[in-house]
C-alpha cells in the first residue's frame, strides 16, 4: 500500500482519462451519484463551519467537523478513483490535522484556502454530475496550483500564520499554466433543473368555470422558486428541498382528513356485514398505506427539541449569574422530535419553569454547602418518548416544594378548607391553581407558584398535561406530557339546534342527563348542577352562541362535565351525535379570536363543525 | 454470513458492501450503522459474522466502538476489520491493541480485502 | 408579478388606469352590476351549507369547507347594507383571494348570481364619480359602461380591509 507521500507524488500523473476500467466501483453511476450527493452535504456544512471558524479560530469542534467532512469526501473519492477530489481533500485534511494538534494556527489565510478548496470540490461535483448525465464519465483533473497553495500553508519555513499568504492572489489562471488548470475552463454551470412541485399549487390556483389566464399569476404560490434562490437550492443539496410551512401544514391537514375518511370507510356498518375477503384485504392494505403516508407527512413537520433546550441554556447562565448562584444545565434527549407547532408554543412555558427553578428552587452556594450539597446546583432538561407521547422533564436539585407553606397559602386564599385532607400530589398540584399565586406574592411563596397556572394553561392548550413531584431538600421535577402532534384530536360531536359542535374529548370527564332536582340557581343568576355531590356551574351552549336549542330545560338536555383550568363545569347541549377523530383547522385570521371556539373541523358529511374551546367558554361565562 | 458495516458515510457503507460482494465474500444480510452507538445497538439485536468499522465517526468513534464490543464476552472473538483512511502506524497499533482482528486502509480493492479476510477465517 | 396586484388606494390615476384593464367577473347584487378581477377569483360555487360562527358581524354568514380548507363566507348584500334576500338556485359563492395585513386570505362571497367574464380595456374604465358628500369609496376601482349598463369595479381586498377599519371605529363608506 502506498504511503501518503508516494501518492501525492503521483498526482501529476492523474489524468482525466484515469477512468474506471480497472475499478468497477468507479464506473457505477449509483455510487457516483451517492458520492456527489453526500459530498455536497459535507461541503455545505463545511462552509457553515468555516464561517464559525472565521469568528472563533480556536473552535476545536468546528475544526473537527470540517476535518471530518473532508475526511469522508476523501474516503469516498479514494474508492471511486476520483483522484483530483481525493488529493485536495487530503491536503486540506492534513492542514486541519495540524490545526487540531495545535501545530498550525488557523488564520484567515488558512480559512481562505480551505474555502477555495471547498469551492473547487463543489465545482468538481457539478462537473462530475454533468458527466454522469451525459453518460461519458470524465473525472475532474487535478488542480496542482490549489494543491501547492494548500501545501504551502504547512510548508517548512513558515506556518500559515507566518507566511501571511497574500489573500489578493488566489489561484488564478494567470498564475498557473492553463494546462494545469483544466478545471477552470471545464467548470461550465449545469443548467438548473427546477422541478415544479405541482399538485397542491395547482389545486390552489384552480379556477372553476372561469376561462381566464389565472394560472399565470403566481400570487397563489408565494413560495414559488425564483431565480437566485433556485440556484442556491440547487447547490446546497439535492437531498432536501425547502418547502413553505403553510404548504406542509396543508399537506398534514389533508393527510389527516384522508386517515379519517379511510377509517370511516373501513368501519362503515354496510361493510361490516359479510365483507368479502378480497375487499377486506384491500381495505387493510389501504389502511396500512394511509398510516404510513400520515407518519411520513407528520415527520416532515417534526423538529428536534434541542434548539428549544439551547435557548434555556442562555437563560440559566444569565439568571444564575444575576442571582449569584452556581448552576449547571444538563440537557438530554435533544434529538427528540416534536411537531414544529408544539415546539413554538412550548418555548414560553419551558422558559418559565427553568426560570422558576433557578430563581426559586435553587439555593445559594452557601446554603447548599451548609446543607451538605454541592455548591453547584443542577437543572436538568430531558426529552423522550413514552407511550405515544412526548415527555419533557424539567428538574432541579434545589430545596424542593414546601408542603406546609403551600397548604397555608391555599387555606389563606380560600382554595381549600382548613381541615381538608390532601394527598401529597394534591398539595403540590395546588401551585397550578389560578388563585394560588399572584405577581405580588412571588417572593413569599416557597420556591414556586409564580405563574404556574399560566404554564399549565399553555400546556393544556397544547393538549398536554403537567405534573410535579418534589422532595424537601432534594429538588423538584416537572413532568410534561404532550401529544405527538396537534393536528388531530378525538372529539365528541354534539348537537345544539341545527348546529353541530365538537368537544375535545381530553377535557370531558363525563356526560349525564341530570334529574330535575339537581339543577339550582345561585343568587338568582348562575345556574348550577349537582353532580356526584359537587355543585358545578352550568353553561348553556345555545345561550353563549346565540343558537335556538331543541331543549330549554337542562333536565331534557345533555350535560357534559368538562374540565377547564383545573375547574369543572357542565356544558349543556341538546344531544350527543357521535365520537370522531377530527383534524383541527384554523378559521383564519378574521375569526381567530372568537371566545369559545378553538377552530373548525370537517365532519363526515363534508360540513364544517366548530371545535369548542372550553377554557374560553367557561372563562367568558365566568367573567359575566 | 451477516455483516455489520459501521461508517458515518452512507456512500461508503454502500461502497464497502459492493467491495465485499466483489471479493466474493458470502454476504447475507448487511446491517448498517452510522456510528458506534448505532453499531452497538444493532449488535444487541442481530447476530453477525463480521464487522467492518470506520474509525473517525461522530458520537462514538471506531476505537471506542471496538473497545465496547470487545468488552462483551459474547463478542470477544467476533471478527472486526477496521477500515480507515488513517493509515498511521500508531492508529493501526492502537486498533490492534484494542482488539481489532485486522486493519485495512481505505481505499482498498476487492483483492485486498479478500486477502485480509482470508487471514481471519 | 407585482404588476398583477391590485392598485393601491393612493396610486396615481394614470397608473391605476393601466392596472385596472383586464378580465373581470361580473355579478349582480340587487339592481346593481358589480365586477371583480378574475385574477382574484379562485372558484365559483352554488350556495351550500354554511356553519354559523358566533360573535361575528351579521354579514359574516359563517364558514364552509373548501376542499378541506375552512374559509369564511360573507354575504355581500349585507355587507353593502342591502336587504337580506333568500338564497336561490342563482345565488353563488365566489371564492376570492384577498390581500390582508397578514398575507393572502381566501374568502367566500355570496352574491345574487354571476353573469359573465368581460375583458375591459383601459378606455372602458372611468374613475369613480365624486359623490360629493364626503363618502369615500376606496374599494371601488372605477366604473365601466358596457352595452349601456354600468358595472362597478370592486377591489375586493379593499372591501374587507375597509371592514377592519370600520371595526376599529374609523369612518369609511
Amino acid at each position: 500500500m502506498p504511503t501518503d507521500s508516494e501518492k501525492i507524488e503521483t498526482i501529476g500523473a492523474a489524468t482525466p482519462e484515469n477512468s474506471a476500467s480497472l475499478n468497477p466501483l468507479a464506473a457505477d453511476p449509483e455510487l457516483l451519484s451517492d458520492f456527489i450527493l453526500e459530498s455536497r452535504e459535507h461541503l455545505t456544512s463545511i462552509e457553515l463551519q468555516l464561517l464559525t471558524l472565521d469568528q472563533e479560530p480556536a473552535n476545536a469542534e468546528a475544526i473537527h467537523a470540517i476535518f471530518r467532512g473532508f475526511h469522508t469526501i476523501k474516503g469516498m473519492a479514494g474508492f471511486l478513483d476520483q483522484d483530483a477530489v481525493r488529493d485536495v481533500a487530503h491536503e486540506v485534511e492534513t492542514i486541519l490535522d495540524l490545526a487540531r494538534n495545535g501545530q498550525l494556527t488557523i488564520t484567515s489565510a488558512v480559512i481562505d484556502r480551505i474555502l477555495e478548496s471547498k469551492d473547487y470540490l463543489t465545482r468538481c461535483m457539478a462537473e462530475l454530475e454533468t458527466s454522469l448525465q451525459t453518460g461519458t464519465l470524465v473525472s475532474p483533473a487535478a488542480n496542482v496550483a490549489l494543491l501547492d497553495a494548500i501545501r504551502s500553508l504547512s510548508a517548512p519555513g513558515g506556518s500559515g500564520e507566518k507566511v501571511g499568504f497574500q489573500p489578493a492572489a488566489p489561484v488564478t489562471p494567470e498564475r498557473a499554466s492553463p494546462a494545469a488548470l483544466p478545471v477552470e475552463t471545464v467548470s461550465a454551470p449545469i443548467e438548473p433543473v427546477v422541478l415544479a412541485t405541482q399538485g397542491l399549487a395547482e389545486l390552489a390556483r384552480e379556477v372553476a368555470q372561469v376561462p381566464a389566464e389565472a394560472p399565470a399569476e403566481s400570487s397563489g404560490t408565494p413560495e414559488s422558486v425564483d431565480g437566485p434562490k433556485a440556484g442556491a437550492a440547487r447547490t446546497t443539496g439535492a437531498r432536501s428541498i425547502k418547502v413553505d410551512t403553510t404548504k406542509l401544514d396543508y399537506l398534514v391537514d389533508m393527510v389527516g382528513e384522508m386517515v379519517i375518511a379511510q377509517s370511516l370507510v373501513r368501519h362503515d356498518p354496510d361493510l361490516a356485514i359479510g365483507v368479502k375477503p378480497r375487499l377486506g384485504r384491500n381495505l387493510s392494505q389501504l389502511a396500512r398505506i394511509t398510516d404510513e403516508v400520515q407518519r411520513t407527512a407528520m415527520s416532515m413537520r417534526m423538529i428536534p427539541v434541542g434548539q428549544l433546550f439551547q435557548k434555556t441554556s442562555r437563560l440559566v447562565r444569565d439568571l444564575s449569574r444575576k442571582a449569584g448562584k452556581q448552576v449547571d444545565l444538563e440537557l438530554f434527549g435533544e434529538d427528540t422530535e416534536l411537531d414544529r407547532n408544539i415546539v413554538e408554543d412550548l418555548a414560553d412555558p419551558l422558559m418559565h419553569m427553568v426560570r422558576n427553578s433557578v430563581d426559586h428552587g435553587i439555593e445559594t452556594p452557601e446554603e447548599r454547602t451548609r446543607n451538605g450539597k454541592p455548591a453547584t446546583a443542577r437543572v436538568t432538561l430531558k426529552a423522550g418518548h413514552q407511550a405515544g407521547q412526548i415527555v419533557i422533564q424539567v428538574s432541579d436539585d434545589g430545596r424542593g416544594l414546601n408542603q406546609a407553606k403551600i397548604l397555608r397559602k391555599a387555606i389563606e386564599k380560600g382554595l381549600i378548607s382548613a381541615d381538608a385532607q390532601l394527598s401529597e400530589t394534591e398539595i403540590f398540584n395546588l401551585i397550578f391553581h389560578p388563585g394560588f399565586s399572584t405577581a405580588d406574592q412571588i417572593t413569599d411563596v416557597s420556591g414556586r407558584g409564580v405563574g404556574m397556572d399560566v404554564v399549565r394553561k399553555s400546556v393544556q392548550k397544547l393538549r398536554g398535561r403537567i405534573d410535579v413531584t418534589s422532595r424537601p431538600g432534594e429538588g423538584t421535577t416537572f413532568l410534561l406530557k404532550l401529544p405527538l402532534t396537534l393536528a388531530i384530536i378525538d372529539g365528541l360531536v354534539v348537537g345544539v339546534g341545527g348546529q353541530r359542535y365538537i368537544v375535545p374529548i381530553f377535557a370531558v370527564r363525563e356526560m349525564l342527563k341530570p334529574p330535575e332536582d339537581s339543577i339550582s340557581t345561585l343568587q338568582g343568576r348562575q345556574e348550577m348542577a349537582m353532580v356526584r355531590g359537587s355543585l358545578l356551574p352550568l353553561v348553556r351552549l345555545h345561550q353563549r352562541f346565540g343558537v335556538k336549542p331543541r331543549f330549554e330545560n337542562p333536565w331534557d338536555s345533555l350535560l357534559i362535565v368538562s374540565e377547564s383550568g383545573g375547574r369543572h363545569f357542565c356544558l349543556m347541549v341538546d344531544e350527543l351525535i357521535g365520537k370522531q377523530e377530527v383534524v383541527i383547522k384554523s378559521l383564519g385570521e378574521t375569526m381567530a379570536n372568537i371566545a369559545g371556539v378553538a377552530g373548525g373541523a370537517i365532519l363526515g358529511d363534508g360540513r364544517v363543525g366548530l371545535i369548542l374551546d372550553l377554557e374560553g367558554l367557561f372563562g367568558a361565562s365566568n367573567s359575566e | 454470513m451477516d455483516v455489520l458495516i459501521v461508517d458515518d458515510s452512507a456512500a461508503i457503507r454502500k461502497i464497502l458492501q459492493r467491495v465485499l460482494i466483489q471479493a466474493q465474500v458470502p454476504v447475507g444480510t448487511v446491517y448498517e450503522a452510522s456510528d458506534g452507538v448505532e453499531g452497538l445497538a444493532t449488535l444487541r439485536k442481530q447476530t453477525v459474522g463480521l464487522i467492518l468499522s470506520d474509525i473517525n465517526m461522530p458520537n462514538m468513534d471506531g476505537l471506542e466502538f471496538l473497545t465496547k464490543v470487545r468488552a462483551e464476552p459474547a463478542w470477544r472473538d467476533l471478527p472486526i476489520l477496521m477500515v480507515s483512511t488513517e493509515g498511521t502506524q500508531a492508529k493501526v497499533l492502537e486498533a490492534v491493541e484494542r482488539g481489532a482482528s485486522g486493519y485495512v486502509r481505505k481505499p482498498f480493492t476487492a483483492d485486498q480485502i479478500k486477502e485480509k479476510l482470508a487471514g481471519l477465517f | 408579478m407585482s404588476t398583477l396586484t391590485a392598485p393601491a388606494q393612493n396610486s396615481p390615476a394614470s397608473q391605476k388606469l393601466d392596472q385596472r384593464a383586464g378580465k373581470y367577473l361580473t355579478f349582480g347584487l340587487g339592481n346593481e352590476e358589480f365586477a371583480i378581477q378574475v385574477l382574484r377569483v379562485r372558484e365559483i360555487m352554488g350556495i351550500q351549507e354554511i356553519t354559523a360562527v358566533p360573535q361575528t358581524p351579521s354579514y359574516v354568514k359563517g364558514v364552509l369547507n373548501l376542499r378541506g380548507k375552512v374559509i369564511p363566507v360573507v354575504d355581500l348584500r349585507l355587507k353593502f347594507g342591502l336587504p337580506e334576500l333568500e338564497y336561490t338556485q342563482r345565488t353563488c359563492i365566489i371564492v376570492a383571494q384577498i390581500e390582508s395585513q397578514n398575507g393572502k386570505l381566501m374568502i367566500g362571497i355570496i352574491v345574487d348570481g354571476v353573469s359573465e367574464v368581460l375583458t375591459l380595456q383601459a378606455a372602458d374604465i372611468e374613475d369613480t364619480p365624486d359623490f360629493g358628500n364626503g363618502v369615500e369609496t376606496p374599494y371601488i376601482l372605477g366604473m365601466a359602461k358596457i352595452k349601456n349598463k354600468v358595472k362597478i369595479l370592486l377591489d375586493i381586498s379593499m372591501v374587507f380591509t375597509a371592514q377592519e377599519v370600520q371595526r376599529l371605529g374609523g369612518v369609511t363608506g
